[in-house]
């Protein structure tokens, strides 16, 4: 019997998702990505753009006990777009090179990689702290980003639980 | 007299109290309580000197506050006005107003201190404490939203 990972939450932001007027076709993708990898993760909950919303989802998460929170949609330059916005309001660190290395990898792949505006970092809480990355909406997006996410993951975790280096 | 909420609002704006006594003004009125909580400058979680506490909403919050104020309301002749703060609020601002009215102060001060219990134990707020050397964490979810984000215990489907 395998033992179960630590939960992780899949947050898609999207308007159009939100509204069922289109499918959410990456955040299944990034949920079926993090139970390969081993962690509890639930289906993506959808919510519409917006700062507050993104703030909320990821408190809410963060609440409900995950260790590892994936948003994606909502990073571009588009005037609906901030979900950046939302998750620097309830990041208590960060940790740049996590999305540096995200772009990176997007821009190899395509030019448009370099315009996601991103964050990745760390909400502390009462509690056990949590690693939150935001990923583009496209399903290629997360197809790049989630081996980098999952490459340091469990070393986050571990080392946010006090675990050596 | 005239009885019931007449303000309470989750709000991103400065509270101000003279806006909550003039909401409760009432001739018949003959006793108004006030709770101004405000933000301190030490805290027995925080690592050091605190500077601000940055509240963030859950999205049940303004209707579990209006449910909250008409519950200690309910039955007693007072007027109620209540609001609390969303976003940064530093040491020294007010985090939440409660204004009671009533024709005499046991009911007065009751509902005040009631409501103000209340909002302590059961409003959804998440609260970030951050302190002067940087350091910054979210605190006890006050008033914890159940897991799933659906209505609360003091709300009726």
């Amino acid at each position: 019997m395998t033992q179960q990972g630590p939960p992780a939450q899949v947050v898609t932001v999207s308007d159009r998702a939100a509204a069922g007027t289109a499918p959410d076709r990456s955040g299944p993708l990034a949920v079926r990505l993090l139970r390969d990898a081993g962690f509890d993760c639930d289906d993506a909950v959808v919510v519409p753009d917006g700062a507050d919303t993104v703030a909320r989802a990821v408190l809410d998460a963060c609440g409900a006990g995950a260790r590892l929170v994936v948003t994606t949609g909502g990073t571009g330059i588009g005037p609906r777009d901030q979900t950046p916005e939302g998750t620097e309001r309830v990041l208590t660190r960060r940790l740049p090179g996590v999305m540096e290395e995200i772009r990176r990898a997007a821009t190899r792949e395509k030019p448009g990689g370099m315009l996601s505006r991103g964050l990745a970092g760390v909400v502390d809480g009462p509690g056990a702290a949590t690693f939150v990355v935001n990923l583009p909406g496209s399903t290629a997006a997360v197809e790049s980003a989630m081996p980098i996410v999952l490459s340091v993951a469990g070393h986050v975790i571990s080392q946010l639980d006090g675990g050596g280096h | 007299m005239r009885s019931g909420v007449v303000l309470a609002r989750v709000t991103d704006d400065r509270l101000d109290v003279a806006t909550h006594l003039d909401a409760v003004s009432n001739p018949a009125a003959g006793a108004v309580t006030t709770f101004v909580g405000q933000v301190r400058d030490h805290d027995a979680e925080a690592p050091g000197p605190v500077e601000l506490l940055d509240y963030e909403a859950h999205p049940d919050a303004q209707r579990v506050l209006e449910s909250l104020a008409a519950r200690v309301s309910d039955g007693r002749s007072v007027l109620v006005a209540v609001s609390h703060r969303t976003g940064r609020v530093h040491v020294g601002e007010v985090a939440v107003v409660v204004v009671v009215a009533a024709a005499h102060r046991d009911d007065a001060f009751a509902v005040c201190r009631e409501l103000i219990e209340l909002i302590k134990t059961d409003l959804p707020l998440w609260k970030r404490q951050v302190t002067t050397d940087g350091h910054s964490a979210w605190t006890g979810l006050e008033g914890q939203p159940p897991a799933n984000g659906g209505s609360t215990s003091t709300t009726s489907a």
